[in-house]
């Protein structure tokens, strides 16, 4: 190798600063949209898993998804094992409507619910801010008459109470006339507080199996006023979508409630698949950008290689005169060019913990430079040395 | 006996235009301990001649010798390094390397130790006048006659039995003129190099050994002046 490449280097500033920087500049944007789209990559990942779409039940018009008082053969297709569309099913949720009255608390009509799990109804719902204390652990799956109601209704009955600053007694019970808003049939029952939500709220909540065998009291069979769920497996969106219009109609506004079948489904993917399109989108963009880095890295070591030996080429005349060799020429121009640009990558590298493609920027900046290198040491010494005389 | 033979040296080369013929038949021969000039007007082909005994180009057809062996299956580059040194009339030396750099880039090439490679570059800094506080100073902030004479410590500090001056003189005045020849010929006369001077100068010619005249690219045996 020849001697003096470090002076030499250090002795011409700007070049040797051009080319640090510039690769410096390169690797990191190559090292940054690497990880950037693999950043992407694993957002779309999580989002395909993780994302949950929610598919609810309305009328064929579309614009109901309470009170559709859902016979059981329409409420199959959801809850029974076999049926096409069970499987794509996480986390049913159902509700049961009833007209109440008679209670100490005052209630309105249409105060009595029926649910799954809390995420039925937003005052239950921890996502919406819904707290709920219980008084039994199983409340969800019990099928006797208890009950959940609100903080303000349980102060009430708590006034009512011998020693009203203490908790409500366990079993406090409320009296009330149950109607079905879909039969003529009345009933009066006693419900037992097993819980409270916080809130002013007068609705009362039932858990479903008890609002199932309150249903099958009142009119002999059990009717649904909403049914929604979450999608089990994201990527199989189209089978559920076909699995669903086996029994369900699209939505259509001009149906109004008649029609056949009478129901739609709707799958709220619009933003699931928004995402998707966003990352995919941004994810393409990463890829197109990086053979254009490559290709600005190759240019870059075509730049600093023809900056760097510009004005040497009578140098490196004189060099092979005094008997340098071609081929140490050519190493020495070259480890000139990218001594500085290996320094910067390593670097970036180390910063980045990106090695291939700091590689990768290194190898097209070292190929962009051996064309300007080998124009410098192919060129004749004698007709270089003999220009100036 | 010759150290550097020409055994009828032809070269020709193409430019746009034609086919020139650059050298016709050459032949000489140069022994160690004497200097030569070869005279001729411009355009005549000595720098061309001089670059075909400098190994820098081959003969379009007869032969270079060097000790006995032919240039041609010579590593050119090794030939070079180790036993041809070339003063050029521009001084040629490394803009970006101070003097005594400059004047230990031939050693570093071969690879001598440091010690030894700076003890030798520093005795011919010396030998051609050139003062220790001037050695670490940059080609451009030398005189004419101090570069050329730096020039000269770079060829002398290689050690090689054969020194190539190409119009050494060419661009100084007759005070630096004087100096630089009197190193030549000691180099010749005391130190047992062949030394071969291209010039137009008759004058330098006359102090010379042997004149060869150059014209048209034949060279021919001139008269001792």
């Amino acid at each position: 190798m020849n001697p003096y490449i470090l002076k030499r280097l250090w002795r011409r500033p700007f070049i040797s600063l051009c080319g640090l920087i510039l690769a410096a500049v390169l690797c990191f944007l190559m090292s940054w949209i690497t990880g950037y789209i693999q950043q992407q990559e694993q957002e779309l990942e999580q989002v395909r898993t993780n994302f949950q779409i929610l598919c609810v039940v309305t009328n064929r018009s579309g614009s109901r998804s309470t009170s559709l008082r859902m016979t059981p053969m329409e409420l199959y297709p959801l809850t029974d094992e076999t049926a096409p569309l069970y499987p794509h099913i996480e986390d049913l949720r159902l509700t049961k409507e009833f007209l109440g009255s008679g209670s100490v608390l005052g209630l309105n009509k249409d105060d009595i619910l029926g649910v799954t799990n809390p995420r039925c109804h937003g005052s239950l719902d921890p996502a919406m801010g819904g707290q709920v204390e219980l008084y039994l652990e199983d409340f969800w799956e019990r099928e006797d008459k208890v009950c959940l109601i609100s903080q303000e209704a349980c102060g009430k009955l708590r006034a009512m109470q011998e020693e009203p600053e203490a908790p409500l007694e366990p079993g406090t019970t409320l009296r009330l006339t149950v109607e079905d808003p879909y039969s003529t049939e009345v009933t009066v029952v006693e419900l037992t507080v097993a819980g409270t939500y916080a809130g002013m709220g007068n609705t009362i909540f039932l858990p479903f199996p008890a609002a199932r065998a309150l249903s099958v009291e009142l009119s002999g069979r059990l009717t649904c006023d909403s049914a929604s769920f979450v999608v089990r497996d994201n990527l199989r969106l189209a089978e559920l979508a076909q699995a669903a219009g086996e029994n369900f109609g699209p939505v259509d506004p001009s149906a109004g409630d008649s029609g056949n079948p009478r129901l739609a489904l709707t799958i709220h993917d619009e933003v699931y698949r928004a995402t998707l399109a966003t990352l995919e989108q941004n994810i393409r963009r990463g890829e197109l950008t990086l053979p254009l880095l490559l290709i600005l890295c190759l240019a870059c070591g075509l730049l600093t290689g023809f900056l760097g030996t510009r004005g040497e080429i009578r140098a490196y005349a004189l060099m092979r005169t005094i008997g340098s060799t071609q081929l140490k020429l050519m190493v020495s121009i070259i480890m000139e060019q990218m001594l500085l640009p290996l320094l910067a990558v390593f670097l970036v590298a180390l910063i980045m913990k990106t090695p291939v493609q700091a590689l990768l920027c290194l190898l097209f900046q070292l190929a962009g430079c051996i064309l300007p290198t080998v124009k410098a040491v192919r060129t004749p010494p004698t007709a270089i040395l003999r220009e100036q005389e | 006996m010759a150290i550097l033979t020409a055994e009828n040296v032809t070269f020709q080369y193409k430019n746009k235009y034609q086919t020139v013929q650059a050298v016709k038949n050459a032949s000489c021969s140069f022994e160690p301990g004497k200097c030569y000039a070869i005279v001729g007007k411009s355009g005549s082909g000595k720098t061309t001649f001089l670059s075909l005994l400098a190994g820098l180009e081959q003969p379009t057809s007869g032969r270079v010798i060097y000790q006995n062996e032919d240039t041609a299956t010579r590593n050119c580059d090794r030939y070079r390094r180790d036993h041809v040194a070339v003063i050029y009339q521009n001084y040629n030396l490394f803009p970006r390397l101070t003097v005594e750099e400059n004047a230990l880039y031939p050693l570093r090439l071969k690879r001598m130790s440091k010690a030894e490679s700076k003890e030798r570059a520093h005795r011919e800094l010396k030998a051609v006048g050139i003062d220790p506080s001037q050695w670490r100073r940059f080609p451009s902030q030398l005189s004419g006659g101090e570069q050329q004479r730096v020039a000269i410590a770079r060829a002398l500090a290689a050690g090689n039995a054969v020194v190539l001056a190409d119009e050494p003189t060419g661009n100084l005045d007759v005070a630096n003129s004087r100096q630089v020849l009197d190193i030549l010929l000691r180099l010749a006369h005391e130190d047992g190099r062949c030394v071969i001077i291209i010039t137009h100068d008759l004058e330098i010619a006359a102090q010379t050994d042997q004149v060869y005249v150059m014209r048209d690219g034949v060279l021919e045996e001139g008269m001792k002046l």
